[in-house]
């Protein structure tokens, strides 16, 4: 596989990279641990150079906090054979609510951690008419991987790539890519 | 992940109305067939190809590569209505009405390795003659008749080979590693996969297009496979030695050694079961020492079904 020193000669669509840690600190209202992990953005990278979408799911104080939840859970949620296993959210002010950024679909070859695929909302809008703010990438392939111990997760955004997806999730799955995460890695800045 | 590739469809002409025959015509090119004298019309759209007599129009060809320019990843079920759709406007008949004659279910899948190195590792299949062409292609055939194929390939290989490889979607051209999997329905469709007619707009169906994964994932299943071997610690006795010794060197030559070997000893022991009876004694001692598990240790055996399994997934 050809790396190259100049990751652009590589990806020819926009790449973005985030990293992600595990919020350990207790539930403000319970005071008790949480119920569902919550992930907070630490570290981004975007091949383009330009904002990253991951920015725009930014609360006022500018953090990105993502909640994970097991669709399982959810007894109103599909129990199609095709729904996704996991599900991110974030709080998002114009909903006063929450707001399905990606369910997540896990590759069966994954080796100790887990990879996962999904993709944005296809849709412009949300309900109360609310923007969808990852409209701009409702063409992008969303991979994740979250560490086998739960602690960190870390995000991919693979512009224009959404009907490859599950492919890119299954390479990321066996290792095909592992020089083009070490670069985003070693090129990531914090958040 | 699993869709569907090469399909064959027939539409009786008693379903085609005249302008789609006149249409057709015009497309086609007259031939007569040498050994009825019959006159028919052959011809193209896209990639597929069809010909058109008294009987009515047969269409055949990849159904993935006429909707997306490329058959590398193969047309999901949700796909599948509008390149129908899209056929149907081009012949100027009901391409969703049309039987269907042949199959193809496919599946390109990233390995870790060259898809040269997991061929080796395929073995018998009962009813089915094991074919390996080469070191990047293996097919089994079932009987006489070939009512159903199964294939590996390098798939990167094969589109170096047709010129192709910048068609490759970048998610297979940056991993290099591609192997294809297809399992073929070449007859008698509907009866192999238990529906009474099958219709090629009933392959978008979830319960048909469940069947055809189901058959695409137990027909690899059937395969037996070498697995990687558990450790040498396993052994306890000396006759456990012995049977280790004899799966280690067997799993280092590869199913597809195993298989051939049998063959060739198949054609010289005059016995009816003495072949059978030679596969399950070269067996015995793999079986009792592989390692199903985790495929951490390296094997290919495991990392392919996993692979395989992986692409059924959130399909139907």
């Amino acid at each position: 596989m050809e790396t190259g020193n100049n990751i652009f000669s590589v990806f020819q669509f926009e790449v973005e990279y985030g990293a992600f840690f595990r919020d350990d600190a207790l539930s403000p209202k319970s005071g008790m641990p949480r119920r569902n992990p919550v992930y907070v953005l630490t570290h981004t990278y975007n091949t383009a150079g330009g904002g990253a979408s991951l920015g725009s799911l930014a609360r006022k104080d500018g953090s990105v906090r993502l909640t994970l939840i097991k669709t399982a859970d959810n007894a109103s949620y599909s129990k199609s054979a095709t729904a996704p296993e996991l599900m991110l959210q974030c709080y998002y002010p114009p909903l006063r609510g929450t707001y399905n950024v990606t369910g997540l679909r896990r590759d069966a070859a994954s080796l100790g951690d887990s990879w996962y695929s999904g993709a944005a909302l296809d849709a412009p809008r949300l309900r109360n008419e609310a923007p969808n703010p990852l409209c701009g990438i409702r063409e992008a392939a969303i991979i994740a991987r979250i560490a086998a111990d739960g602690r960190e997760m870390e995000m991919l955004v693979l512009h224009g790539k959404r009907a490859e997806a599950d492919a890119y999730r299954h390479g990321f799955a066996v290792g095909a890519y592992d020089p083009y995460i070490e670069l985003f890695r070693k090129n990531a800045v914090g958040w | 992940m699993v869709g569907i590739d090469t399909l064959a469809i027939f539409l009786p002409i008693g379903r085609m109305t005249r302008e789609a025959n006149a249409a057709l015509v015009s497309l086609a090119r007259e031939e007569r067939i040498k050994r009825t004298g019959e006159i028919c019309y052959r011809g193209a759209v896209g990639n597929l190809r069809f010909s058109l007599d008294g009987r009515g129009l047969y269409v055949v060809g990849s159904l993935a590569a006429y909707a997306h320019g490329q058959n590398v990843e193969p047309l999901r079920r949700s796909e599948i209505p509008q390149a129908l759709e899209r056929l149907s406007d081009e012949l100027h008949a009901d391409a969703s009405a049309a039987s269907v004659c042949r199959v193809d279910v496919a599946a390109t899948m990233i390995m870790q390795h060259k898809p040269g190195a997991y061929l080796p590792i395929l073995g018998y299949l009962p009813h089915f003659t094991r074919l390996a062409m080469g070191e990047t292609t293996l097919e089994y055939r079932r009987g006489k008749q070939r009512k159903q194929e199964l294939a590996f390939y390098d798939k990167t290989e094969e589109c170096r080979a047709r010129g192709g490889e910048s068609l490759m979607p970048s998610a297979y051209r940056l991993a290099g590693n591609a192997l294809r999997y297809e399992a073929r329905l070449m007859k008698q469709v509907p009866a192999q996969i238990g529906v009474s007619c099958l219709q090629a707009g009933m392959l978008s169906d979830r319960n048909v297009f469940a069947r055809l994964c189901g058959f695409f994932l137990e027909s690899f299943k059937a395969i037996r496979k070498t697995y990687a071997m558990e450790s040498v610690q396993a052994v306890k006795t000396p006759k456990e030695g012995e049977d280790y010794i004899k799966a280690l060197l067997l799993s280092q030559a590869g199913s597809g050694f195993v298989e051939e070997y049998v063959q060739r000893l198949g054609e010289v022991m005059p016995g009816k079961n003495d072949k059978s009876r030679l596969r399950a004694l070269l067996e015995a001692p793999g079986k009792k020492f592989s390692n199903r598990g985790d495929w951490n240790g390296g094997s290919l055996a495991r990392e392919l079904d996993l692979a395989v399994i992986n692409e059924t997934l959130y399909t139907a």
